[in-house]
């Protein structure tokens, strides 16, 4: 693996241990993940990055290098140089999913709910990023 | 202290954890180097939160909960935003200051550099 695919690693890592620490934090959030339906997202980036995020009886887990069988959602972004500028929050999932950068596989309606949840990470980063 | 700043702070410790070990998995001279220090390093915040890296036998390991008992170096942060600032570079960890106190082996300390320089390249974009 290359450092630009170590460092989208990274950045996916970032993304989905993010969710986890908001939710100990932000009651929203930890309602909202309480209200997802059972299932799980799929992720795979490049040809060597993948990992999964989990919803069940009200909550939430993740796991990196790792695939879930029969995925609700499964997410690709195929292109490293691309999946950087998405998990930096240059580009968001709508405007990369409709250049064709991001394809989803599965129930397009759980990844849509799975947005909801992910929209917390760019505010809760901010201090992270900010120079 | 804002919650975005806990929040980040914890975010970018574990991250820094994770990165330190998949380094180690691509860069050579990284893990040569991983494989001559034996070493355990506390982060401390705001007598909140602790996060521990682990260095044994070429093999590093990281951990929020307690801190061992023969930590090597010990980084104790008054508060979230100065952990923060330190751990994204915007404030030298080395430099004197009221709100950053560093414990343990100074001569260790040194040799244990290279790891978090080495994650900055990886994170640099990011924080």
């Amino acid at each position: 693996m290359d450092k630009d695919g170590l460092q989208v690693k990274i950045m996916h890592y970032i993304m989905m241990k993010s969710i986890e620490e908001i939710a100990k934090i932000d009651e929203d959030l930890e309602e909202d993940i309480a209200e997802m339906k059972d299932g799980s997202i799929q992720w795979k980036i490049g040809s060597e990055i993948k990992g999964y995020q989990e919803f069940k009886d009200g909550k939430y887990s993740w796991k990196t290098d790792s695939e879930i069988e029969n995925p609700t959602v499964t997410m690709i972004l195929e292109d490293v140089a691309f999946s950087k500028k998405f998990f930096n929050s240059e580009v968001d999932a709508t405007s990369a999913y409709m250049a064709g950068q991001l394809k989803i596989e599965g129930q397009m309606k759980y990844s849509m709910a799975y947005g909801g949840i992910a929209d917390y990470i760019g505010d809760y980063l901010e201090p992270m990023r900010k120079k | 202290m804002s919650e975005e700043e806990i929040v980040s702070v914890k975010v970018l410790m574990n991250a820094i954890g994770y990165a330190s070990q998949q380094i180690a998995l691509v860069d050579e001279e990284y893990k040569n180097k991983l494989n001559s220090v034996n070493a355990s390093t506390v982060y401390k915040v705001a007598d909140d939160y602790i996060f521990v890296t682990e260095i044994n036998d070429g093999k590093i390991s990281s951990y929020e909960g307690s801190s061992p008992l023969d930590a090597t170096v010990t980084i104790e942060f008054n508060d979230y935003p100065t952990a923060l600032a330190a751990m994204t570079g915007r404030i030298d960890l080395n430099a004197p200051s009221e709100k950053i106190k560093i414990t343990g082996d100074e001569v260790k300390m040194a040799e244990l550099s290279f790891i978090l320089e080495s994650v900055k390249e990886y994170i640099g974009g990011m924080a």
